[in-house]
């Protein structure tokens, strides 16, 4: 009763915490100046994986395809260069993606998995649709310098 | 005769341009100060080099060049004077401020005010009750905005209670003091100890009220930016709404100002007492700006009481223990029971 309402000490505790906090550090990250370090298998852009001999591990299946949310891969089959029928093209088109990771786990062969690149905005909406051969690469070229 | 005009006029601009560049830093402090207090790092980008001091200098200026909205129903005279008495009577509350100590030039004294009067403290208690009505004519001029209404009731419902409170606790300094001129003031605790020895309850009361007339967070009740949307701000745009901040950091100056003078012995120090005149004036800014940084400090921790709580810590708390103080205070004084 007197410590609360004649000497004010719960007012003059939060003006302790408040004051530790003013000169304590701050939690902020200077985002576009520092960038978090984050792990290779974060849930972002998507990523073709390839087997050691160079070849695309996709056997165009289209479970992924079936199982996307907001079907936003597109795939297609038909005869490949080499004569043989398998996948020719493959599109994610990012601005629909959920990025729920379900296209990599349903995936029997392991041949789609996930990156950490995260700075996605474009300037202009076709930029969003990644095709097969900008999804192939392990690291986009234009996204590595960016990534630290 | 001339000379008199020449330096009020000289005075009166420098003040004025004083206290612009004091609000304008005080946008910027406030933020970076809440920042620091909430763990983050406030505004910093506009001069990185000078952690965003420029800041407050680009907010004026995407202010100024801000469509200036009316609305349609709104009493367009009161609408448009509404942001005026909101700025204009802190700043005529600020012209009575001491500066600094007056400096002795030859045998008369040069003050660090606009005006010195010997009633100073009823001419700035006047002025910063006067501004209540920027609110209440802004919150009434709104078109019928309900959150504007609603403000405006709560700045009347809490100006009636502080203003009275806050009266009797100045009144005590000023019945030991035998005088109304802030500049007597601060030369009876030059001889004696600080006021705030002798009547802690009004240093305490004041210290309350102070809050309450600047409305800072514990009674930012017209302001509730939660509840009322930033209250009597809300149909206001442009320059418009900036005035109202303006005139809320010269109040509180104002009142940091006021708390030193009475209660902390204005320019007068610990361990030093007169000379030289350069230390008097830190003396009294290490003070004034330590209140100043009080009330940033209480914004940042406080939540908000709801305006019957204060009412009832006005009305039914703090007067009659003010009421009790006078008294025991007067009867000090009648029987001469000697200051230290």
């Amino acid at each position: 009763m007197i410590k609360e309402h004649i000497l004010f000490a719960d007012l003059f505790k939060g003006l302790s915490i408040t004051i530790k906090k003013f000169f304590g550090p701050s939690v902020t990250l200077h985002y576009p100046i520092q960038r978090r370090e984050l792990p290779e298998r974060m849930r972002f852009l998507h990523k073709l994986d390839l087997t050691p001999e160079g070849k695309i591990k996709c056997i165009a299946c289209g479970i992924c395809e079936r199982i996307c949310p907001p079907k936003c891969i597109k795939m297609t089959r038909g005869t490949r260069e080499d004569g043989k029928k398998g996948l020719t093209g493959y599109e994610i088109d990012i601005g629909r993606c959920i990025f729920c990771g379900l296209c990599v786990e349903v995936c029997p062969e392991e041949a789609i998995s996930m990156t950490n690149i995260y700075e996605l905005a474009t300037y202009n909406k076709a930029d969003t649709v990644y095709t097969m051969d900008r999804l192939v690469r392990d690291v986009p070229e234009e996204k590595k310098a960016e990534v630290r | 005769m001339l000379i008199y005009v020449l330096t009020g006029a000289i005075k009166l601009l420098v003040v004025f341009v004083l206290l612009l560049i004091y609000a304008l830093f005080m946008l910027w402090f406030e933020r970076k100060a809440l920042g620091f207090i909430q763990i983050r790092i406030g505004p910093k980008l506009v001069s990185s080099g000078l952690e965003g001091l420029l800041q407050p200098i680009a907010d004026m200026l995407k202010t100024l060049w801000k469509e200036d909205i009316v609305p349609h129903r709104a009493d367009k005279l009161v609408f448009w004077l509404a942001p005026v008495i909101g700025a204009m009577f802190p700043f005529a509350a600020a012209l009575a401020m001491p500066f600094g100590p007056p400096l002795k030039i030859g045998g008369s004294y040069f003050y660090l005010s606009v005006v010195h009067v010997n009633v100073g403290i009823l001419y700035i208690l006047a002025a910063l009750g006067l501004t209540s009505y920027g609110v209440l004519s802004a919150g009434l001029a709104s078109g019928g905005n309900k959150y504007s209404l609603i403000s405006a009731q709560r700045e009347v419902a809490q100006m009636v209670s502080y203003e009275v409170v806050m009266a009797l606790a100045l009144l005590n300094p000023i019945l030991m003091a035998q005088s109304l001129d802030l500049y007597d003031i601060v030369a009876m605790q030059s001889h004696h100890l600080w006021f705030v020895f002798y009547q802690p309850v009004a240093f305490v009361v004041f210290l309350i009220c102070m809050f309450a007339t600047a409305a800072i967070v514990p009674f930012d009740l017209p302001e509730a930016e939660q509840e009322l949307v930033a209250g009597f701000n809300t149909e206001y745009s442009a320059m418009k709404m900036g005035m109202f901040p303006f005139g809320q950091f010269v109040t509180i100056l104002v009142m940091s100002s006021l708390m030193v003078i009475f209660f902390l012995g204005g320019w007068t120090g610990p361990i030093w007492n007169g000379h030289p005149w350069i230390l008097g004036f830190i003396w009294y800014w290490i003070k004034v700006f330590f209140f100043v940084f009080l009330f940033i400090w209480s914004w940042g921790t406080f939540p908000r009481y709801r305006y019957d709580q204060l009412m009832n810590i006005c009305w039914k708390i703090l007067l009659p223990i003010s009421v009790l103080n006078i008294l025991w205070t007067g009867f000090a004084l009648i029987i001469h029971i000697p200051m230290i």
